[in-house]
């Protein structure tokens, strides 16, 4: 296992801690999407880092979502909302991280990054014509 | 199940997002808007926490930035969550497909650093 801590500059810290509370705000708002805040501030935090990969700055990324994303659920149970039924999707939900966190080292991600971001870019379209009934 | 896999799957690559699940629950299935970021919330947190198994034992987790946004993500996780709750279910679906499409379009626009 290879952690490291090395001490952030304090406008780097800063610029962590903005991107955190981002990420944390649309986790809590909308349920997704500060994985993705992450991933992109710690991109950009890492870019002049030759010994820092993508695959690195995805590790980061899912291990400071967890806390978030388990903070998110409490609120939302709090306010009443149950996840009854959801069992039936842990074991694909485990199973399916590992592998896919497998294969990460083993495929080119980069095609398959690109068609699912033009498919999330589909959905978030018809998402929002649909709410304003449009279609 | 085998949407719930390959979701999952996905996220483990670093591919999709956490939202993929969310998309297949609000546009497929009748479960309501809470429920549905209810359940993708939990659904990543499995897969993320599985996937760790994996990446903990080949890659560099930056603990301290880790803990960094943690510490400022909790408290806007407690206010998003909050305003969520409070929100008209139109005002978030419009809010989600803003987000979903930014960030499709900001994934698929975006140079990425090899290996």
């Amino acid at each position: 296992m290879k952690l490291t801590a090395k001490i952030p500059r304090s406008a780097d810290a800063l610029y962590v801690l903005a991107a955190g509370a981002l990420a944390g705000f649309c986790n809590g708002l909308v349920g997704c999407g500060g994985g993705i805040v992450i991933v992109y501030a710690l991109s950009r935090l890492y870019r002049d880092d030759p010994e820092r990969t993508p695959r690195d700055v995805f590790a980061s990324a899912a291990a400071s979502i967890l806390p978030i994303s388990a903070v998110s659920a409490v609120m939302y149970a709090a306010g009443g909302t149950t996840a009854d039924g959801f069992l039936r999707y842990l074991l694909p939900a485990a199973a399916g991280g590992v592998v896919g966190a497998y294969l990460l080292d083993k495929i080119d991600t980069g095609l398959l990054g690109r068609i699912f971001a033009a498919l999330v870019m589909w959905a978030g379209a018809s998402m929002i014509l649909r709410r304003l009934g449009v279609i | 199940m085998l949407i719930a896999f390959l979701c999952a799957a996905l996220s483990g690559m670093g591919v999709g997002g956490g939202g993929l699940l969310l998309i297949y629950l609000t546009m497929f299935t009748d479960s309501g808007r809470q429920r549905a970021q209810m359940y993708n919330l939990l659904f990543f947190m499995c897969a993320s926490a599985a996937s760790l198994l994996i990446h903990a034992d080949k890659r560099k987790i930056d603990l301290r930035v880790t803990a960094l946004i943690s510490a400022a993500g909790i408290p806007g996780a407690v206010l998003g969550a909050a305003l969520s709750g409070a929100s008209g279910d139109d005002a978030i679906g419009i809010l989600i497909g803003a987000f979903l499409f930014v960030s499709g379009a900001a994934s698929l626009f975006s140079k990425r650093k090899q290996k």
